[in-house]
Formats: C-alpha cells, sequence, structure tokens
C-alpha cells in the first residue's frame, strides 16, 4: 500500500506511457459527483488522464453489474462516486447503492481484481478539490498496479 | 432416521387424506436406491414412495418458485430441511410464496451426503447406497463395495451447517436435533480460495468457468432465483450478459445470478450440485454471504420479519464514507 | 439512423488544449455519423443555427455536441434541436471542456481523450429514443420557510401578484434578523421602520398565511405538486384567543434568558420576543416555567384576560399541498466563544458580539440606547458606566481558516462601520473608537463613501491588523480590556486599553439548515448555505425543480441584496407558477410488463412510491409505474432482476454501449 501511495506520487499527472496505459471508467451522479467534476474543471483542477466518466442520474442506478462488465471488457479500474449519504437528490439512492457497493467491493479481490482498481466514493457539487484529489489517487493506485492481465473477469 | 421418513410419510398422508393440500413434495429413491429425487405424490395411498436419508439433497422450495405451480392456485405441501427452510423464509419475506397455500414439513437434518464424492471412489456405476449408524456403503454395478464414515463425505457446507432444524414449519417431522451453541457462521473452504494470488484465482476461475456450458440448470435449481423464463442472463436486451459461449461471458453470467440473489440466497448449494460441469458455485455464493455477515452482521433468510438486504438500508451502516 | 456530430471551439476554451476540428473530422468514421462540423462557439447564435441547418439539410436524427458540461447547455441545445423539428431527446452532450480541456495541459492527450468522450456520446446518442414530456397540472401556492426580509419580501411579492403564500416560521415571530437590528448601513435609518410595516403587510394580507412557531417536517411530492407535513409547536398558549396584551409576561415571576437580546436581558418564562412582534402572541418556555419545571404556579393562567393559557396543549402537524417552496432561513451569527479562545471565549463580560451590540443600541433594547459597560451593569447603587474607549474587531469568525470559515460574511465591515459611527451618537463625539481590520469590504451602493465619512467626519481609528489577544487588567484603578493586536501599516505592535470591545462576529447558516435541506433533497455545503443550480444562469433555484432560494440562507448577504434577490425569486417563482401545466421530464422509468415476474422488489426500494401493483385482466398483478410520480432516480432500475424497468434516457443498454465503446477501443 505504501509502496502503491509512492509509485503514484512519482507517477504525478504525467502523460502514461502508451504500453502502460490503464482504462479507467467513473459512472457518477449526475447531481454531486458530476457537478462536482464540473466545479473542479472550472477551478482548473488538474487531473490523471484516464477517468472517463459516465453519467447517471443516481448511484442508485448503477447495477453493480455495470462495474463487473466494465472489468470483463477490460476496465483496469472502475469508481462509482455520488452523492454523501443523507445528500441524495433522490433521498435514498445513495443508501441502497452504499450496501450494492459495499459488496461488490469486497467481492472483487475474490474474482481476482485487486482492490485499489475499484472504489466507491461521495463527492458533493460543491467539493471540487475534492474530486480533484479523488480521481488523481485513484487513477495514481490503477496506474501503480498497471493494466490487467487478467482472463476470467 | 426412519423414523423421519414415517413421520413424513404420515404427515402427507394426512395432508392429502384432508384434502389440505392438492399435491406433496417430498424425496423419493431414484432409478436406485443410490440416489433420492424429488417426489410430487397426488394422493393419499402413494404417500410410502417418499423418502428420508442422508440422499436427500434436493431443495424442494425451488418448485414453489412463483408462476411454477400448476394447477396456479394448487395448495401444496413440501418437505423442507433447515438450510431449504432459509430459502423459503426469504421466499416468504418478499411475499413470492402464498403462506395460505402451503403446507411445510420440517425435516431436522443431520447432514447431506455428495454423492458425487462417492461415485469418484469407483470405476463403475454405484447402483446402491446404504446407511448403517454413521457408516454408509457403497455398491456399483459390477459389485465392488465401499464403506465410507458419512462425515468423511458430507457436502462441506453441512460440516459448518448452524441451522440444521427448519425455521419455518408447519409440523415437525421429528423433534429439532442438537444446535450447535455458537451460531457464528463459518465459511469452509472459501479461505483456501481467498488465500490465492489475484493471479492464481484469475487462473482458477478462469478454469472453471470455461467449461459452463449455459444449461442454466444453477438457475432453475435455485429456490430464490424467480425470474424463469424472462432470466435477463438469457436476454439480448439488454446486453448484459453476451449470448456468446465463452470464459468472461460464462463468470458475467454467474456474476448477474449472484448479485440478484444477493441477501437472498442463504447458500443452500442447490446450484452447486446442479452442476453437471461441477463448476464450484458455493465458493461465490458463500464468500458473498461472509462479506453480507461482515457488512451487516446479516443472514438470509432467518427471520420472516426481515428485509433482504439490498432492499432496504440503514441511515447509518457501518461501511464506505461518511 | 443519421447523426450529426458538432465539435465546439469554445473559443480556446476547449480549442486551446483539444483539436477540435480534428476529432470533429475524425468523428465521421464512427457508425451512422452522416455529419461533423467544428464551431467556434456552438452555443452562439450562428452555432445554433449551424446545428439547425445540418439537421434539415442532411436529415439528420440524431445529434451529439462536443462542448462543456450538460448542466451549463443540454436545455440550450435540446431546445435548438427542437427548432429544427428533431426531438430533444434525441440529443446528447460530450463535456470536453470541464472534464477535458479545462484539465489537461498536453495537447495530444487532451485530444485523444475528448476524442474518446465524444465517441461515447455517439454510442449513447444510438441508444436515444424519441421523448414526450408529460404533463401535470399545478398547484399555485407557494411555501415560504422563513419569516425574515427576505422570505417577507417574496411573500409580498407573490400574495401581490395574487397567489396565496404560506411563511412558515419557527420562532414565534416573524422578522428574522433584521427585526433585532438597531439602524441600517449605509443610511443609518431605523431597521424597525423599514422592517416592522412590512411584516404587518404580511400579516394583514389577504394572500398572505403566516404560521410562526412551526416548522416544516416533510416535504414530499416534486415541483407542482409538493406535499409538506407542518410541525405546529406547542406554545402552551391557544393563539386564537390570545391577544398580545402581555400581562402574562409581566406578571409570571419565571425568569429566563433573552434570545431576542442575545441574552444582555432577561425575559419570561412566557414571553413575546419584541413589542411589534408579529403575530403578537405569547409563548411558554417550557424550560424555564415553573408549572412544567415544579408542577405549581399557574400565574399567567390566573392573570391572562383572555383565558388563552392551556398547559396540555401539544404539537399539531398540518399537511398542506404547495406548487413551489422558497427557502429563506436566514443566518445565525458565528459561534466566537466556542472558537476564540484568545478573546476570552466570551468570559470578559466587555466583550460582546456585533449582533449584542446592536441590541445595546436599540431603544427599546435592554439598556434603552445607553452604550453602557456589560460589567458595570446591575451593581445596586451605582449607574452604569459609559465606555469611553471602543474596539471594534473585524473578521470575528469570517475570512479565518482556523475556524473553519475562510469566506467573507459580507455584511460585518459596514455594520462595524455603522455601528462606530453610532457609538459616537449614543456617547459622546469625545468617545474614542478604534477599528482593527484585515481588509476593508465596501463594495455597494454608496458604502464606501459611508465608511470614509466614519473615518472623516466621525474620527474613527482604523488600524489595519489583526488582534491577537483579549485580556483584562486593571490600569490606573480601572479595569479594562487590553487590546494586544498588530498594525501592519506602521509594522509594529500596538495596545490599546478598552471599556467595550465588540466583535464584528461573522455569519454561519442557521442552525439545522443542512437538516432542511435533506428534508427537501437540495445541496448545501460545507457550512450549511444552499447550493445554487449555477451561481449565474440559475442563481436563485436550486437543482431540486419548484424549490428556491432568497436571502442568506444561499450566502452571507446585506439587507439590500437579500430583499434584492427575494423579489428576483418571487419572480422567479410566478413565472413558474403562471403555467396551469407543467412539463415534466420524461426521462423516467416504465415497465415492460410483458417481463415483469412481479417480484416486487421496484414497489419496495422505490423513495417515491411510484411503482405500484397494476391490476391485470386475468387477476394477477404486475408493476406499473406512475408517470408522474417517477422522478427518473432509476433505483428501481438496478433493483429490477429481469431488467424489465428501463429507465428513458438512461437505458442499461446506452450504458453499456458507452463502457464498451470506451473499452473497445
Amino acid at each position: 500500500m505504501a509502496q502503491a501511495t509512492d509509485m503514484r506520487q512519482a507517477a504525478g499527472t504525467t502523460p502514461p506511457d502508451a504500453e502502460d496505459e490503464v482504462k479507467v471508467v467513473g459512472i457518477v451522479c449526475n447531481w454531486c459527483s458530476y457537478a462536482g467534476a464540473d466545479g473542479a474543471g472550472t477551478a482548473r483542477l488538474k487531473q490523471e488522464f484516464e477517468m472517463r466518466l459516465l453519467r447517471v442520474p443516481c448511484t442508485g442506478r448503477i447495477d453493480p453489474l455495470f462495474a463487473i462488465k466494465a472489468f470483463e471488457k477490460g476496465a483496469d479500474g472502475v469508481l462509482i462516486s455520488g452523492c454523501h449519504p443523507g445528500d441524495c437528490h433522490y433521498s435514498e439512492g445513495n443508501y441502497y447503492a452504499r450496501r450494492k457497493f459495499e459488496l461488490l467491493d469486497r467481492m472483487l479481490p475474490f474474482l481476482g481484481v485487486e482492490s485499489d482498481r475499484f472504489e466507491y466514493t461521495w463527492v458533493s457539487a460543491s467539493e471540487a478539490a475534492r474530486w480533484q484529489k479523488v480521481v488523481n489517487e485513484f487513477v495514481g493506485k490503477v496506474k501503480a498496479l498497471g493494466p490487467r492481465e487478467g482472463r476470467a473477469l | 432416521m426412519s423414523d423421519r421418513q414415517a413421520k413424513i410419510r404420515e404427515l402427507a398422508g394426512a395432508a392429502l387424506a384432508e384434502d389440505r393440500v392438492d399435491y406433496f413434495i417430498g424425496w423419493k429413491q431414484g432409478i436406485n436406491s443410490s440416489e433420492a429425487i424429488p417426489a410430487f405424490v397426488r394422493n393419499a395411498d402413494e404417500v410410502d414412495q417418499l423418502v428420508w436419508n442422508p440422499l436427500s439433497h434436493h431443495n424442494l422450495t425451488a418448485f414453489l418458485k412463483r408462476k411454477m405451480p400448476d394447477p396456479p392456485n394448487a395448495r401444496i405441501g413440501v418437505c423442507v430441511k433447515g438450510c431449504d427452510s432459509r430459502t423459503l423464509v426469504a421466499l416468504l419475506q418478499e411475499d413470492l410464496v402464498d403462506k395460505e397455500r402451503i403446507y411445510v414439513v420440517g425435516v431436522p437434518c443431520d447432514g447431506i451426503i455428495d454423492r458425487r464424492r462417492v461415485e469418484k471412489e469407483f470405476a463403475d456405476e454405484v447402483v446402491s447406497i446404504s446407511f448403517s449408524g454413521d457408516t454408509v456403503t457403497a455398491t456399483t454395478r459390477c459389485g465392488d463395495s465401499k464403506d465410507f464414515a458419512k462425515g468423511d463425505i458430507t457436502f462441506d457446507h453441512c460440516n459448518t451447517c448452524r441451522y440444521p432444524n427448519p425455521f419455518y414449519a408447519d409440523d415437525m417431522a421429528a423433534d429439532p436435533v442438537p444446535e450447535p451453541e455458537d451460531r457464528t457462521p463459518m465459511w469452509g473452504t472459501i479461505e483456501e480460495f481467498e488465500a490465492l494470488s489475484p493471479a492464481e484465482k484469475d487462473a482458477k476461475l478462469a478454469d472453471a468457468f470455461e467449461t459452463c456450458i449455459r444449461c442454466f440448470a444453477c438457475i432453475h435449481a435455485c429456490p430464490v432465483c424467480v425470474c424463469w423464463d424472462q432470466c435477463v442472463n438469457r436476454s439480448r436486451r439488454p446486453a448484459l450478459v453476451g449470448q456468446r459461449v465463452d470464459t468472461k461471458e460464462n463468470l458475467m453470467f454467474q456474476m448477474v445470478h449472484m448479485f440478484h440473489v444477493a441477501g437472498r440466497c442463504p447458500s443452500c448449494g442447490a446450484c452447486d450440485r446442479a452442476c453437471p460441469v461441477e463448476i464450484p458455485l458455493y465458493l461465490l455464493h458463500r464468500k458473498m454471504n461472509k462479506e453480507l455477515y461482515d457488512m451487516l452482521g446479516f443472514e438470509p433468510g432467518v427471520s420472516l420479519d426481515e428485509k433482504p438486504a439490498f432492499q432496504t438500508f440503514k441511515l447509518d451502516d457501518p461501511f464506505g464514507e461518511h | 439512423m443519421r447523426i450529426g456530430v458538432f465539435v465546439c471551439h469554445c473559443g480556446t476554451n476547449i480549442a486551446g488544449t483539444v483539436d477540435s476540428r480534428g476529432i470533429a473530422a475524425r468523428a465521421a468514421e464512427l457508425k451512422d455519423v452522416v455529419h461533423t462540423e467544428d464551431l467556434l462557439y456552438t452555443c452562439s447564435e450562428p452555432g445554433q443555427s449551424a446545428i439547425q441547418k445540418a439537421i434539415i439539410e442532411k436529415g439528420l436524427t440524431r445529434v451529439v455536441v462536443a462542448a462543456c458540461s450538460p448542466h451549463m447547455h443540454e436545455v440550450t441545445f435540446r431546445r435548438t434541436v427542437e427548432g429544427a423539428g428533431l426531438n430533444p431527446f434525441l440529443f446528447e452532450m460530450a463535456n470536453i471542456r470541464e472534464h477535458c480541456s479545462w484539465i489537461h495541459d498536453d495537447y495530444g492527450l487532451a485530444t485523444e481523450k475528448a476524442y474518446e468522450i465524444l465517441k461515447m456520446s455517439v454510442a449513447k446518442v444510438r441508444q436515444l429514443e424519441a421523448l414526450v414530456p408529460n404533463e401535470v397540472s399545478v398547484n399555485k401556492d407557494v411555501l415560504v420557510i422563513g419569516g425574515g426580509v427576505a422570505g417577507i419580501q417574496t411573500a409580498l411579492d407573490l400574495a401581490d401578484a395574487g397567489l396565496k403564500v404560506t411563511i412558515v416560521e419557527r420562532e414565534t415571530t416573524i422578522g428574522g434578523t433584521m427585526a433585532r437590528l438597531d439602524k441600517t448601513f449605509p443610511t443609518i435609518d431605523c431597521s424597525a421602520c423599514i422592517l416592522t410595516p412590512r411584516m404587518v403587510d404580511a400579516a394583514q394580507h389577504e394572500n398572505i398565511e403566516i404560521m410562526a412557531y412551526c416548522e416544516v417536517d416533510k416535504v414530499q411530492g416534486y415541483v407542482g405538486n409538493f406535499t409538506v407535513d407542518i410541525r405546529k409547536k406547542a406554545a402552551m398558549v391557544d393563539w386564537v384567543k390570545c391577544i398580545g396584551c402581555e400581562i402574562c409576561m409581566q406578571k409570571c415571576p419565571a425568569k429566563a434568558p433573552d434570545v431576542f437580546n442575545v441574552g444582555l436581558a432577561e425575559t419570561k418564562a412566557i414571553y413575546i420576543p419584541f413589542p411589534q412582534a408579529v403575530p403578537k402572541r405569547a409563548a411558554i418556555q417550557v424550560e424555564h416555567c415553573r408549572w412544567f419545571q415544579q408542577g405549581k404556579c399557574k400565574v399567567c393562567e390566573r392573570v391572562c384576560p383572555a383565558d388563552a393559557i392551556d398547559y396540555e396543549q401539544q404539537d399539531e402537524y398540518v399537511q398542506k399541498e404547495f406548487g413551489a417552496i422558497v427557502m429563506a432561513t436566514g443566518l445565525d451569527v458565528f459561534p466566537w466563544e466556542q472558537h476564540y479562545h484568545e478573546y476570552g471565549s466570551g468570559n470578559i463580560p466587555d466583550v460582546i458580539s456585533g449582533l449584542q451590540y446592536e441590541r445595546m443600541l436599540n431603544a427599546s433594547g435592554p439598556t434603552s440606547g445607553h452604550v453602557v459597560r456589560p460589567s458595570t451593569q446591575g451593581i445596586k447603587g451605582q449607574e452604569p458606566e459609559e465606555p469611553k474607549t471602543v474596539v471594534f474587531i473585524q473578521c470575528v469568525g469570517s475570512r479565518d481558516e482556523s475556524v473553519g470559515r475562510p469566506y467573507c460574511s459580507s455584511v460585518c465591515c459596514m455594520y462595524t462601520a455603522k455601528q462606530a459611527i453610532l457609538t459616537k451618537s449614543h456617547a459622546g463625539m469625545d468617545t474614542e473608537v478604534y477599528v482593527f481590520y484585515i481588509d476593508i469590504r465596501a463594495t455597494g451602493k454608496g458604502y464606501e463613501e459611508f465608511v470614509k465619512r466614519a473615518q472623516t467626519e466621525f474620527n474613527v481609528k482604523y488600524v489595519r491588523g489583526r488582534v491577537s489577544k483579549l485580556y483584562e487588567d486593571v490600569i490606573d484603578g480601572s479595569r479594562k480590556v487590553m487590546v494586544r493586536g498588530v498594525d501592519t501599516l506602521l509594522g509594529k505592535q500596538v495596545e490599546v486599553a478598552a471599556d467595550l470591545v465588540v466583535l464584528a462576529s461573522g455569519i454561519t447558516a442557521a442552525d439545522g439548515a443542512a437538516q432542511l435541506a435533506q428534508k427537501l433533497n437540495i445541496s448545501y455545503d460545507e457550512y450549511g448555505f444552499f447550493k445554487e443550480s449555477h451561481p449565474k444562469l440559475r442563481p436563485l433555484e436550486t437543482n431540486t425543480a419548484g424549490v428556491f432560494l432568497a436571502g442568506a440562507c444561499q450566502s452571507p448577504k446585506d439587507i439590500p441584496t437579500a430583499v434584492a434577490q427575494a423579489s428576483g425569486t418571487a419572480a422567479k417563482v410566478l413565472g413558474l407558477l403562471s403555467r396551469d401545466k407543467l412539463k415534466t421530464s420524461p426521462q423516467i422509468a416504465i415497465v415492460e410488463q410483458n417481463r415483469c415476474v412481479s417480484c416486487w422488489k421496484c414497489v419496495e426500494v422505490c423513495p417515491f412510491s411510484a411503482p405500484q401493483k397494476q391490476e391485470q385482466r386475468d387477476g394477477t398483478y404486475l408493476s406499473h409505474i406512475i408517470e408522474t410520480v417517477c422522478q427518473g432516480c432509476g433505483i428501481c432500475v438496478a433493483t429490477c432482476p429481469v431488467n424489465c424497468i428501463t429507465l428513458k434516457g438512461f437505458t442499461t443498454d446506452a450504458i453499456i454501449d458507452q463502457i464498451e465503446e470506451l473499452l473497445l477501443a
């Protein structure tokens, strides 16, 4: 873990090496994390390149199978982010999501996917700096692990 | 054991004779004494075919699955073991089975034997299995015979069973068997798998799932898997699972099953036993239940008043960032 | 399918880091893309015209615009494509500005990423279907939460326009913070003379109902059709009978802290906060009442001429329907005592907050408008002493990261100048007045001139620097508050022996604001201020349709700004409610009933009870989602095991296709 952190810091936001290029999918809710990412953009907060975002209304919309599908199709990391508990635009979506993604988080290592390759977190619309931090740390960890070479999932 | 068998016959006979049920689902001998298979008994004078022995592995609650009763309003009697009763409770929690139309005979259980393990000890076909105390004697068509200590050939999940008595039954086939005082769940052999490196796990999963033939036996045998002919695993829209049979899509197929039964599956092992290519599905489902227990202290199907774990939440669920 | 792709330069905002022309050209290779174009400013009139022209001339059936965030211009472009005859939901935005060009420096890589984002959007647009909004009828009543000056202004504007307005106020009177102020800057006119007539206007308005001493308990529904449970707190006084005569208050033997006067005086257990209260009704503070605490007394019951006292009164709940909700919950003063230990944590009697001083300056306040040293009050046979040296300290609980308040409270510079001037006029021109400040922020109309007046005309001494410590000492036999600070302009330590120190304590969100926000599902920031939908495009709206903002609940504001915003909000509400029908978002969930297996998980998880068990002809039941109730969150969709529920606009296939498009590359 400490080693991974060091490697991440060394990597910084340097351009990825074509061979080591990782693919990271972020599935975020429209109201909080997508808006938080917008805020980070507006504030020109520099971020790692590899994150690709997919917008859904609510983390409650996200089937854990989407994350598994992404891994199956070759993603090297999957990030789920939504509103903080209590702040869901639809009241309860992130509470259901929290249970589902906690289970997924615990199952993935059992399926041969390193735990640093998946994360679920909460970033509000006003937390631009936090979004930058979440993206850079998460992508940093995935980069430290490198591309996946698995064939099962 | 024969006492329980006799009692099952008696209770089933009475229910049929008194017209409390249209038919009764129990176990009967298969083509020979080496196996037990599900039995649908429609007349009180046919109850003598019902058996109870350590081969009665089928989880008969699978036949209660929604839309399956035939005719649709049939009143059904059914036998359940401890593990089977948890799937029944899970179905009742969601109102997927009409409590008023079932008559449940609970059977305290001493463990079920893994017939596959016995088969693998012989070169030819096992045609007879008999029981005497804790000794199990298997005989083949050629007359080879071998004795086993029952404990050596029971299922892994029976060895770690914490709930040998049914949770839900209208009548019991015997007094409850002694239960372990410590009800903390045990997870058996999954720890070996957990200890593997990511690459080793990956290799094992790839090996296992390469052989899946998508026969859907796991899905059909699963008592809490209720979508039946509408299963998304068969669907091209949405294209969640590719219909091409390959290792990755096969694993995806099982992921769908796993997440769809999460919080409702008590790892009864029916899927695992049904798999013709012996994919160790129990690994997935018991790992899932281990983590659910760790997350929420939750065990599926142990209380009628509880909701399945993923159809509810607590504001202060003790995980994730707050 | 004929897809058109339009890539924006956004001047150099995108094109500075992303090869907009290049990715537009490359997009032509994507399946079904028949037209690509790069545009300098896609949202401008020429940009929108170009899209419309291409739709018509090339017969486009789907449009992707790669530009800024959909939160910025999705609505704009939906309207654009609709203008050219295309269904507005056959449109998708690729965010290559906020999520790409603005966060990367490397031209090549940013261009590559932008192209991938664009490809994902093309994959999604291929899965979209034409959608038609539903219409729902609109309830035209408005709920205003909070009866301060902003809430009153919004309510009056709406009521004058003919709408029925309910003001829910948690205190026993409306008026809010402004009712506690003595004078207002920069005109030094009487706060009460401005506010109290407005309070009376509100109370007497035929279209306004004031529900004082009430709180919002629960909010359900959606824009145009909110159902709100309101808790009427038990005042232990029947307000229908109470005539506000104050006799109970005069006779009550039990003392209680006077919250209205910020603890500078005491009130009674049964109280009316101030003489001009609206409604002027008494309430018992149960925790201080002798009857409730000791089981004897009942003086108020005996003296009440209206027979209004009711010791058995319980909280009541009423349910009301509204079409729109305005948040006007105002502010609280930063609790400096808990954070500024170097200023004595509230233990030095002659160190008070700005709001306390405001009460002291007020003619109907606890000292009848006399400026006094609190340490000399209440001593028998001695008149309270008037301070000869008064020090004001600005930015207490503002612009101070060490107490977690990095923001400017925006009013303290001005109210300090006002109070400094008033000090001179109340305690005499010979009073020494110092103001310690970091910067003077006097940006409003007439504000800078006002501060200048304080400095020149009233000879208030402004010292630029922070005060590091306040402590008591006895100088020449008299007790002083020693103010130790630094004058950064002179570059030296300064120490002032003060008789009175007034802290320009900053503004925080009202207590409980975050909890209320959660009830309404609106966003709030880390300080509890409610978040506007967009600071420039939708500053008066929240992200929850039908919920609006007015006043300091959104951010610290002075009165002119709060009132201006409140009127703006009223205009927004009127705009919404001027329609008889509202179009609801068609991006909602729908059940494909021939695949439903009646497992009812959707019914179980929906926060809005949109899915219902619908009886079929054969007597069986299948799930059915009520369109106007569905909010489009998709929780049911992710829960439905057969995936027979589809969230329009965010279908499972669209999501999977986006993932695959990205990863198959």
